[in-house]
């Protein structure tokens, strides 16, 4: 993919080429992800949009080779990161396991679920640490402690001896923030971080892990369904629906001119704070498809208010290039 | 003021919970609130997790026995009926649950979990007019036939929330109580069901309470909007004018930390992170509620709880900066 102007001077962290990812059901072959290509520059926020079902997380858990196996499977695709592609690695490999974790972090949505209910926060944190570190216990200790402050959790040395029910919500979504910090990631995942949270805790989270993201020089990857978050955070978002990737391009130009159907669809439906209050919304009709078939055409076709013939004889729409980013269209490329 | 009696009046609910078996403590989850709604229109109980808005609603059905106050619906009080004489008043107040999921049976098909509501009150309807009005009622809310045959695993987020909006409106009620109906939904599947809210009120001249944390959510439903804290009604004033002229700082700090989605104007907008979280509503602060967070607290905020006064057109707050 050529260089854009506003990526000059910044080097490739993560590229993502081509990715299919496939899940065997006994109803039969799931396309979940068709041919995700993406990138994520050092010192990055990109931001992967889309509703639940679209792939997001999955095409995440396939970066870290998480994905369950069987019924998963990665079919094709590059992973590099750094230039190495991850998905030739083996999945158990010891060199996996030390991208996985130290190299990239992976937060979840559902903080109870990642954190293990019988041991403390500190056994938790120092076990982690000293997996990926060459440290004495003592060391551990201490850099558990200092990763629990810089995430803003008060009394750092108390909450280590707390057990994951101890904690509220925003602060084991800390907690997990902090095991990202401890561990000098890279590269954070955060998988829908907020969406379980209040939306004052919400604001904290967020900023937080955009101080820590700043301030290790990590990149981050938001996967989110929350459009709002990503207005303030991301830095380029990516759009995906039915395990495509739809649009992509810089945060203002996306939401400021969005030109998919989708996505303007996406954020007229957003309950806005601004808007004239007895106007109802504008909901895109119908839901999104079953991907138990692989689409043969564009696969918002069945949705979209624009539709016309080339949608559905052409195949799938190409990522190309219109108006300063990226758009998968059919209706758009014919008018160029 | 008009002289309209309204459909459904809250008069200083209180719901204690005992602390534990062997503690002398109380959560007090909800703590003197006091609203009314009239017929048509739109409550909206907005605050964070904890802060009671779905134990006041459930205090209304007597799903919860209330420790204290008074419920008025339709000109009776209901809290202290016994259950033979709230039966019938019952069945005029619908509830809608979060997660349509848990609440339907994985072993009934959508048509006849929404039967099963409606037959308990048409005992003596014959068959086919139960089934067709059944049907007409999944049409209603936007379910085909062949949707209705389906078990709700084969139902998806949306369609199944639609399912229990059917079974909540098979009783014929007047008043509605939505706990959270969207907030598990996805944005665009989201506005579908917020649009079917608004013409089921339109068509019906339905009463809705409608519980809810996200304020921009509520701002599309409800007339008038009441803002909690801790069990206690912390703001109270028509949905239009809480968006234009907020006044208690919790309101304030609420509205600011919900992300915006236009670009430029999210960029230019200063927003205020709270500090710290709720505290537990076993050990509530003394005085206002919300000073240990508060920017503007004094003493006075930690000594006195402040009341809900009037500020004039409908608006009440209780801070003592107002």
């Amino acid at each position: 993919m050529p260089v854009e102007k506003h990526e000059a001077g910044k080097e490739r962290l993560l590229e993502v080429n081509d990715l299919h990812v496939s899940f065997f059901t006994p109803a039969g072959e799931v396309h979940a992800v068709n041919g995700v290509t993406y990138h994520v520059n050092q010192e990055e926020v990109v931001a992967i949009v889309g509703e639940s079902g679209c792939g997001k997380s999955v095409t995440q858990m396939s970066v870290i080779q998480l994905v369950q196996t069987p019924p998963g499977k990665i079919i094709k695709g590059e992973v590099l990161f750094q230039g190495k592609d991850l998905l030739k690695l083996d999945r158990n490999s010891k060199e996996m396991r030390r991208y996985r974790g130290a190299e990239i972090s992976m937060i979840f949505q559902e903080p109870m679920t990642s954190l293990n209910p019988v041991f403390t926060i500190g056994k938790q944190m120092t076990d982690i640490i000293r997996t990926h570190q060459k440290v004495s216990k003592k060391e551990a200790v201490r850099i558990a402690v200092s990763a629990l402050e810089s995430v803003g959790i008060p009394e750092p040395e108390a909450r280590m001896k707390n057990y994951p029910f101890e904690l509220s919500g925003g602060m084991r979504q800390r907690v997990l923030i902090a095991f990202s910090v401890a561990c000098h990631a890279k590269l954070i995942i955060a998988d829908e971080p907020t969406t379980a949270l209040d939306v004052t805790t919400q604001a904290q989270v967020m900023e937080v892990l955009l101080g820590i993201v700043r301030e290790y020089r990590s990149s981050l990857v938001v996967v989110t369904h929350n459009l709002g978050l990503v207005s303030r955070y991301a830095d380029r978002i990516y759009v995906m629906y039915a395990g495509r990737v739809i649009e992509s391009g810089t945060t203002e130009e996306l939401l400021v001119h969005p030109l998919h159907p989708y996505t303007q669809g996406l954020l007229n439906s957003v309950p806005r704070l601004e808007n004239d209050k007895n106007s109802d919304l504008e909901p895109i009709d119908g839901a999104p498809p079953n991907l138990l078939e692989a689409p043969a055409c564009c696969a918002f076709a069945p949705r979209c208010p624009f539709v016309c013939e080339l949608c559905r004889t052409q195949g799938q729409p190409e990522l190309r290039k219109a108006a300063g980013h990226y758009v998968a269209c059919h209706r758009l490329n014919k008018e160029e | 003021m008009t002289a309209e009696k309204p459909l459904l009046k809250v008069e200083n609910l209180k719901m204690f919970f005992p602390a534990g078996k062997h503690s002398r403590n109380f959560v007090k989850a909800v703590d003197n609130v006091s609203f009314s709604v009239m017929k048509g229109k739109t409550l909206g109980l907005v605050g964070e997790s904890g802060c009671g808005k779905t134990t006041t609603g459930k205090c209304i059905l007597r799903i919860h026995k209330a420790t204290g106050g008074s419920v008025w619906f339709k000109g009776n009080e209901i809290l202290g009926m016994s259950d033979q004489e709230f039966s019938p008043l019952r069945r005029k107040m619908g509830m809608i649950f979060q997660d349509p999921y848990g609440s339907l049976d994985p072993r009934q098909t959508g048509f006849s979990a929404v039967r099963e509501v409606y037959v308990e009150d048409h005992r003596n309807m014959g068959r086919g007019e139960v089934d067709a009005r059944v049907g007409e009622l999944l049409v209603k809310v936007g379910l085909s036939e062949d949707m209705g045959r389906r078990y709700p695993h084969e139902m998806s987020g949306g369609q199944r929330q639609r399912l229990g909006i059917a079974r909540a409106l098979a009783t014929g009620p007047e008043l509605i109580i939505c706990d959270e109906p969207v907030s598990a939904l996805d944005v665009s599947i989201q506005a579908q069901i917020i649009n079917l809210f608004r013409k089921l009120q339109r068509e019906e001249n339905l009463t809705y309470v409608f519980v809810a944390h996200d304020l921009a959510v509520v701002r599309h439903i409800a007339d008038v909007v009441a803002v909690m804290y801790l069990g206690q009604i912390m703001e109270m004033m028509e949905s239009v004018e809480l968006y234009r002229h907020p006044l208690h700082p919790y309101t304030i700090a609420l509205l600011s930390a919900i992300p915006v989605v236009d670009y430029y104007e999210e960029q230019k907008r200063d927003r205020i992170v709270l500090e710290g979280e709720v505290p537990s509503p076993i050990h509530k602060p003394s005085g206002c509620p919300f000073h240990p967070r508060c920017s503007r607290s004094t003493n006075q905020c930690r000594e006195a709880v402040p009341e809900l006064k009037n500020v004039g057109n409908g608006h009440y707050v209780a801070c003592h900066h107002v």
